[in-house]
Parts: C-alpha cells; structure tokens; sequence
C-alpha cells in the first residue's frame, strides 16, 4: 500500500513537470521578447521624434529669415511674430521676438511648433542695421 | 491467471510506470509544444507588426533625409543668389526655380511633372537632387507674395520639399524660407567663419589637450609638446555658395616665446609655409589675438568647398612657449573695401626723417614728390592722422604713390612698420627689391607701390595711428632717386554696418 501510494506522488509529479517546462520557456523567452519590442518601440519613437524636431527646426529658421526680411524693409521693426502658420495647410507655425541687444546688436528669437505639438527654438544675433 | 502471471504484469506495469515517471509522455509533449507554438506565435506576431512599423519609420527617416539634404542645397543657393531669374508655381506645368549669383552663374532647379525626381545644375537641371520629390516655391517681397511673373520684386523664397515614402503613398514633408542676403544694403560683405572640429598628429607628441582648440574662442586652450606638432582641421563649408575673393586662415592665441611653423594645406597639398617668430608674434603677448593669414593667392581660385579641404598645421619649432584657442577659416564672397589713408606728418623719435622736400610727400598724391637719394639721404618716416572707426579691420598694407629715376638699376626700397621710440633696427623689414621697382622707372604716375605688411602684428584702428612707415632706400651698384608723391597705409577692411548673423543657436 505504501508502494503505491508513492508511485501515485510520483505520477503526479511526472504529470507537473510539463507546465514546469512551458513556464521555463516562457521565462526564458519573455524577457528576449520584451527586449525586442522595447528596442523596436524606442527606435520607432526616436525616429519618429527626429523627424518632428526638424519639421519644427525648419519652420523656426523659416521664422528667422521672415524676420530678417522685415527688418531688411525696416530697421525700426520690433513686431515679431505670433504663431505664423508656415506653410499654410500643414498646421505647423512660428513665434518670433525681436528685441534690442547689445552695441547695435538685434536679438531674433523664433520658436517653430509642427501640427503635433513638436518645438525647436532658434536664436539668432544680428548686427549691421 | 497463476499468480506468477499476475506477479509479471505488474512488474510490467511498475517498470512501465517507472518509464513515464522518469520521462515525458507524448501527450505531455504535444501539450509542451502546443504551448510553446501559442507564446512563439503571439511574440512573432507582435514583434513582426512591431518589424513593419520600424520599417516603415526607417523609410520615412530616408525620405526626411533626402528632403533635408535638398532643402539645404537649395537654401544655401538662395542665401548666396544676387537675384531670381525665374520661379514657377505649382499652376504651371512644372515646378522650377532660377538663381543668379554675383558671378553670373545661373542655378536652376526643376521638377518636371512627368518625372518623379527634383533635377538642379547650371543654366540646366541636368544633375539629380532629390529621387521621388516634389518641389514648391513661392516668392515673396515685403509686402507678402509675389506673383510669378515679377522674379525681379522677390526678396524671399519659400521652399517646401517632398520626398515620397517607398512602398506607400505617404510623403515627407519639409519646408523653410530664406532671404536673399545680397538684397541687403550695398555694403553688406559675405563672409562665413568656421571653427576646426577635428585633430592629426603630425610630428612627436603632437599638442597637449588639443580638443580645446576645437570650435569657438573660449579662453581653454591647447599646447604643442616640446618640438611636436598637430594639424587642425574639419572646417565647415558654411552659408554661402560662389567664388570666395578672400580667404584667411587664424588661429586664437597668446605667445611667450620660440618659433613655430605654420603649414596649410588643401587635401594634403601644402599651400603656404611659414616660420613665425618673435618678431612676428611678439604683439600677442599675454592677452588673446588672432593671427590671421592671407591664402587666397596660393591658388588661382577658391570656392565654398574648398573650406572643408583645409587643415591648418602647427608645429614647434625651436623652444615654442604658445597657447592655442581656436583655429579658423575665413571666407570673403564679396570684395571686401579698401581705401587708402595718406600720410598727415612726419614721423617722430628714434628714425631719421632725411629725404628732400618730405612734406611733399604728405596728404593724397598731387604730383609734388619728396626725394629720396640712397646715396645720401636715403631714410624717412610717416605717420597717419586716422579718424576713430568701428569697422572691422582686415588687413594691412604699406602704399607709396611715386617712381624712381629713368636710370635706375638696382636699389632696394626697405619698409617696416615700427613705433616712434623703437630703434632704427625694430619691426620686420619688408624689401621692394629690382624687380619690383623696375615697373616704377621713369615718370610720374607709374602706380603705387604696395608692401603687404598685415602679417607683423595684430593691426588695429588705433595702431595705424602709433605706429610710424619707416622707408629707406639701399643703395645698389649705381645708387639713384626715388621720388614720394604720397606714403600711407592701404587697408582691407568689412564695414560695421555689414549684415551679418553674429550667433545662430538652435534648441
């Protein structure tokens, strides 16, 4: 009686040892598996943030030159602008302030947003007007 | 059943028993695998959706790349353009624009509609920019857009480029405006300054922290190893595009003592070398200067893509006590302006003032000249009377307005530059030998003749007025005359009111 009282232990944990394997197999391969959708992910968000920085960047120097082009026309021009849709459609746009620095110099400083909300400030110092 | 049967089936069982407890069965297997197949499954699912989307993104970076490169191109071409020939819109048959530059070459870009690449060159878009983009440009003046038909009234091009994504029917999208600087006042000079990003030793233990020679000017500094040398280079082409009329290479830096050589090349070709000491150097001192070098005439023609071709290598040669700062190439693409300031008294102090009539030498040439005779009295001096000025100040020369003596063979004007109690023996001393006087021989109004004199020491507004000419005419074989209608100084220099964009910062 005894005999077969341990070999139906035994049974039971030759029956066991089967979700013992899978569960090793999945700790195994989970964490290879999570890593590898980590790195994908971040990949595809750095690309895709690169991207918007310079949509946002170009549409900042696109503020800068705009500005320059004013004060070309004008020297006295200190009006900046106030989120200036560039290109017209795309939903992306540029803030800029034009302010008196040093010894003749002009601050120009223009924040350029994409149509997500993406922004890249340029400061530029100009001198000669 | 004998009891013998029974005992063997059992033992039968109890090994067979024993079998599946040391093993697994196949329904345990088939039950492993199945699972395995499920997470295997799931996981390869998500990681090949997880594939494309990267995919995908890696295209769209492609694109965006290309755009950029395009979008760049193309604004650079217009920061340097003195003028659109031609733009047309997306109403017309084909997108394009047409660019003059001050040395009248015309740079065309194109799209047409039944081709899907962006096309540039010169007089015709024969090269490829941008494959699979679209182009638009829109002009405008100060008052906002311009139609199409009146290039001439354009001051800003708005430049939007898209490059479409392979595989799909998506496209990138980057768009910019730029000015057209040359629209500024007629003064304005183009210049670009780029800093040394990158470093070679060249000769022993080459230059102790030389990283902090990199980029702009900020008081940290490098140091040549006794007898040991680096080339400093990586220069960026900058802004501008075009035939460049002056180039300069510098360097930051302060002196205690020793020599050093100065090497610059273009994609390993030496171009100039110099040693440079004491008397050269000896003006920097302890506070910081630049020493600028001249390099334009080391080739018959430089260009914007020349600047990245250069490197600027220093090397110790004999007990060289130097900081280095920053190195730098300047680049002029325009004339930079130039006048002459003619001598307003004779110079004073320590050097004989000798020649003939030597206030005749004295204000703007007028045909009324002092004499110089190298076989008698052959040294004079001149000095400037210089309003105060702001504009920047970029290069030195001595000019003397006169000619020698229809008999002249072979005397030697010697020049140098020095401060009215400095020795006769101060300054470097630059020589207009035989062959350079022998084109001022006979008459009046034969030129001026010129001594480049930019390179003895960091000339300011203020030094052109303490600093005296010092001329002396050697005597050859047959000693003659040299006859002085005016002695000043000839100066290369960027006025205060040039445009220009001091700081660019980007966050």
């Amino acid at each position: 009686m005894s005999d077969t009282t341990t070999h139906m232990g035994a049974h039971r944990r030759s029956g066991g040892s089967a979700l013992v394997l899978v569960v090793f197999l999945m700790a195994l391969t989970a964490p290879l598996v999570c890593l590898l959708c980590e790195t994908h992910a971040v990949h595809i968000r750095c690309t895709h943030n690169q991207l918007q920085r310079t949509t946002a960047l170009y549409v900042a120097q696109a503020g800068v030159q705009d500005a320059l082009a004013m004060l070309l026309a004008d020297e006295t021009w200190r009006d900046g602008f106030s989120d200036k849709p560039f290109p017209v459609g795309l939903g992306h746009a540029y803030t800029v302030s034009v302010a008196d620095g040093e010894a003749g110099e002009i601050l120009i400083k223009s924040a350029g947003t994409t149509a997500r909300g993406y922004t890249q400030c340029v400061t530029v110092t100009v001198t000669g007007f | 059943m004998t009891r013998r049967d029974t005992t063997m089936r059992q033992g039968a069982g109890l090994r067979a028993g024993t079998r599946r407890r040391q093993g697994t069965s196949l329904v345990e297997m088939l039950f492993v695998l199945a699972a395995s197949a499920i997470v295997v499954a799931g996981a390869a699912t998500q990681l090949r959706a997880l594939r494309l989307v990267a995919d995908e993104v890696s295209r769209r970076r492609g694109a965006a790349e290309t755009a950029r490169g395009a979008l760049d191109h193309i604004a650079r071409r217009v920061r340097s353009a003195t003028q659109v020939v031609a733009i047309r819109g997306p109403s017309h048959s084909h997108d394009g624009l047409e660019l003059k530059h001050g040395d009248g070459t015309v740079y065309v870009y194109l799209k047409l509609n039944d081709q899907p690449h962006l096309k540039c060159g010169i007089d015709e878009a024969t090269h490829l920019l941008a494959p699979n983009s679209s182009v638009s440009f829109q002009g405008y003046d100060a008052d906002g857009p311009v139609d199409d038909s009146d290039p001439e009234k354009i001051r800003c091009v708005a430049i939007s480029i898209s490059t479409h994504i392979a595989g799909t029917a998506e496209a990138v999208t980057l768009a910019t405006r730029v000015c057209i600087r040359n629209t500024a006042p007629k003064a304005q000079v183009r210049q670009t300054l780029s800093y040394a990003s990158r470093y070679t030793e060249t000769e022993g233990d080459g230059f102790y922290y030389y990283p902090r020679a990199f980029g702009e000017p900020d008081d940290s500094y490098a140091t040549p190893s006794g007898g040991g040398g680096g080339s400093f280079y990586g220069f960026d082409r900058g802004d501008y595009t075009g035939r460049i009329c002056l180039l300069q290479a510098g360097m930051r830096v302060r002196y205690t003592e020793g020599e050093m050589k100065v090497t610059i090349r273009h994609d390993g070709t030496k171009e100039f070398e110099r040693v440079y000491g004491e008397d050269e150097l000896g003006a920097f001192g302890s506070t910081w200067g630049w020493l600028w070098i001249d390099i334009t005439d080391t080739r018959s023609s430089w260009n914007e893509g020349d600047i990245e071709r250069l490197s600027i290598e220093v090397e110790d040669r004999r007990n060289l006590d130097m900081c280095f700062d920053s190195f730098a190439i300047r680049a002029f693409f325009d004339e930079p302006l130039t006048t002459v300031f003619w001598a307003a008294r004779q110079g004073s102090g320590a050097y004989p003032n000798q020649w003939v009539f030597a206030d005749l030498a004295l204000r703007a040439p007028d045909d009324a000249c002092a004499i110089a005779l190298a076989y008698f009295e052959p040294t004079q001096s001149y000095r400037m009377a210089i309003p105060e000025r702001s504009d920047e100040l970029l290069g030195v020369q001595v000019a003397l307005d006169g000619y020698v003596d229809d008999r002249y063979r072979d005397d030697r004007l010697e020049i140098r530059t020095a401060l009215p109690d400095e020795g006769t023996g101060a300054g470097v001393t630059h020589v207009l030998d035989k062959n350079t006087l022998v084109h001022f021989k006979g008459s009046r109004k034969k030129g001026t003749m010129l001594a480049d004199v930019g390179g003895d020491r960091v000339w300011t507004w203020d030094s052109l007025n303490d600093y005296e000419i010092r001329l002396r005419l050697r005597k050859g074989r047959r000693p003659r005359t040299l006859m002085a209608d005016a002695v000043g100084w000839q100066v290369y220099y960027v006025p205060a009111r040039s445009i220009s964009l001091q700081g660019w910062g980007e966050q």
